[in-house]
């Protein structure tokens, strides 16, 4: 029973992971055109992106046209000629150039948008994502 | 019963046993179904009772603190956020995961967080939140009223329960308390475990039922066959003992006849020696006759010696009836027993037959040292002993022994006969009594040992047996003493 209970936890913990990776893949893959789209990450969602094939995961930012960035603020001055898409609230107010972005809150996923730093970066959203832009 | 009845029988056992298994296990499934789905929803009740009242006093907390402006007071005071954090965050255990309070953004479908009970990863003041199933965050703002839904699609929270603050009979904000899914998935666990050991159990009961039921199948086909082994052994015996009766029957009925012929035979031979009897006698009669006849002729015949030869006629005659007598007693089927010495039984035997042995210049010696009284049949016994006598006397004449005797002594309960006819050989000798079996060459029936051997043995219990002594054939009868 245990053994069941420990096995369906890992199934829902890579569920989890499958579905992160699932959502920066609409939601990228919506905004930039170019397959595949070359990323700079870093922190947990480097290994994400990794495993998708939509992504060109890089170790800087000058190929890259976006950069996915958690908690690492030191990338923030090098990253900010590209549009940067957060992983936390805190990163999302915090850094200026993020024009979106995912985390977790009480549980629930959690997408914002930024209409000013879209149109910064010529990035358009689809009818489906327009509902996530902040006012 | 027979084979089909009993298969038959023992296939709706088993048949009617397993049908009330599999519906008694669809009952108790049914009855568990049933018992987990009350115990989910009395747990539901239960947290819903309990939850709903701190929330009451939570909201009324939050109205007293906030002077009635929630959201202006929370603005003002970040000491009254922390304060009221504090007390949200007093609640917080592992069964309520996160206590918050939420207020809708106006035109549009997105809330932002006012306070918030979590110690990590706390979401800011006024930060924008996006609750799935918003519609029933809406319909709090409608309705005023409380609410709770369970969550389908967020891996770690079970259920929401929605608290309005009122204020100014206005909804100025939600009391959010989601209910953390571990909870539910420890009953939920606990109620699959007991699933699951029900319904191991009711297989292994099912699986031991029919193991037992195998056992008892062939045990009772065991039983079966025994029982009919033992009914066919039964009327086996019914039979076998009908056989053995019919056969004694029919023994019993041999016997008879044997003893029938046997005595026809001894008939033969007694006409025989009636003949030697009455010889001398009825010469005896025939000259006292003659005589008187002759002395009537030459007148001679006075009275006296008319008299004198009248009464040896009259004594001859006596002797002649008595004879007669002593035959017929001889065959006289008496069928009780009497009582009888040794000398007498041989002194009568001889009346019958010494007459006819000594004319076959045969010495008869007798040596009776026996006084004991039996009570037997005494005119079989007689049979037996004329037996005895009448086969050495045949041996003697046959094998023509010079000084041939026959001996007869009697001591204690034993007769012995012997001769001196030279023995009987020994390999016949174990045969002699069997019936048909005869050494004699001229009018041997073989049936007067086998007799003899039936009336000693069957008849009066006593025994007889034959060996051979220097001289000839020694008999040796033996009766019970009474």
């Amino acid at each position: 029973m245990k053994f069941l209970f420990l096995l369906l936890t890992l199934f829902v913990s890579l569920y989890a992971d499958v579905y992160t990776q699932k959502l920066y893949e609409t939601v990228l893959g919506s905004i930039f055109k170019e397959r595949p789209i070359v990323v700079f990450a870093t922190g947990d969602v480097k290994a994400t992106l990794q495993n998708s094939k939509m992504f060109d995961v890089v170790g800087n930012c000058k190929n890259a046209v976006v950069a996915v960035i958690g908690n690492d603020t030191s990338l923030e001055q090098r990253c900010k000629n590209i549009p940067i898409f957060a992983t936390t609230h805190r990163n999302y107010m915090r850094i200026l150039n993020a024009f979106g972005a995912f985390y977790w809150r009480k549980g629930r996923p959690q997408i914002h948008f930024r209409e000013g730093e879209l149109k910064m970066f010529h990035l358009h959203l689809s009818h489906d994502l327009q509902r996530f832009i902040d006012e | 019963m027979n084979n089909n009845v009993f298969f038959k029988k023992s296939f709706y056992i088993t048949y009617v046993t397993v049908i009330v298994l599999i519906v008694g296990a669809f009952y108790i499934f049914k009855i568990f179904d049933k018992t987990s789905s009350d115990i989910e929803r009395l747990t539901l009740q239960s947290n819903i009772e309990y939850i709903n009242n701190i929330t009451n006093n939570l909201a009324n907390l939050i109205n007293k603190k906030t002077d009635m402006q929630l959201v202006n007071s929370l603005k003002i005071s970040k000491v009254l956020r922390r304060s009221l954090e504090e007390n949200l965050g007093m609640f917080r255990t592992k069964r309520y995961k996160y206590i918050y309070v939420v207020q809708k953004l106006p035109n549009t479908e997105k809330f932002c967080f006012l306070l918030d009970g979590a110690k990590k990863d706390k979401s800011g003041f006024l930060e924008i939140f996006q609750p799935f199933n918003i519609q029933e965050w809406l319909e709090v703002y409608k309705t005023k009223k409380p609410r709770y839904f369970k969550h389908r699609n967020i891996k770690s929270l079970w259920l929401t329960y929605l608290k309005p603050i009122v204020q100014h009979n206005k909804v100025v904000g939600i009391i959010a308390i989601d209910f953390s899914l571990n909870e539910y998935n420890y009953m939920h666990n606990t109620l699959d475990d007991l699933s699951f050991s029900i319904k191991i159990f009711m297989s292994l009961l099912l699986f031991v039922f029919i193991v037992v039921l195998i056992f008892v199948f062939i045990d009772k086909k065991r039983v079966y066959l025994l029982k009919k082994q033992a009914k066919e052994i039964q009327n086996f015996n019914i039979t076998l003992q009908k056989k053995i009766d019919e056969e004694v029957i029919k023994n019993r009925e041999k016997d008879k006849q044997i003893l029938e012929q046997s005595r026809l035979a001894q008939m033969g031979e007694m006409i025989g020696m009636i003949a030697h009897q009455w010889r001398q006698p009825i010469n005896a009669i025939s000259a006292a006759s003659i005589t008187i006849n002759m002395r009537a002729q030459m007148d001679t015949l006075d009275p006296k010696s008319t008299i004198e030869l009248a009464d040896k006629i009259g004594e001859l005659t006596q002797h002649l009836s008595k004879t007669i007598d002593d035959f017929r007693n001889f065959f006289k089927d008496t069928k009780e027993k009497q009582d009888m010495t040794y000398d007498e039984l041989v002194i009568s035997t001889l009346d019958i037959v010494g007459v006819s042995v000594q004319n076959k210049n045969i010495t008869i010696i007798t040596d009776i040292q026996s006084d004991i009284v039996f009570c037997t049949y005494v005119n079989e016994l007689k049979q037996v002993l004329l037996n005895l006598i009448k086969n050495a006397e045949d041996v003697l004449e046959e094998k023509k022994i010079k000084n041939a005797f026959i001996k007869i002594e009697a001591v204690e309960n034993r007769l012995i006969v012997r001769d001196n006819g030279g023995g009987i050989p020994e390999d016949i000798i174990q045969k002699i009594f069997n019936p048909y079996f005869s050494t004699k060459t001229l009018n041997g029936t073989g049936l007067g040992l086998y007799m003899s051997k039936t009336i000693v043995e069957n008849h009066c219990g006593g025994t007889i047996s034959v060996t051979n002594d220097a001289e000839g054939a020694v008999f040796c009868v033996v009766l019970p003493s009474t």
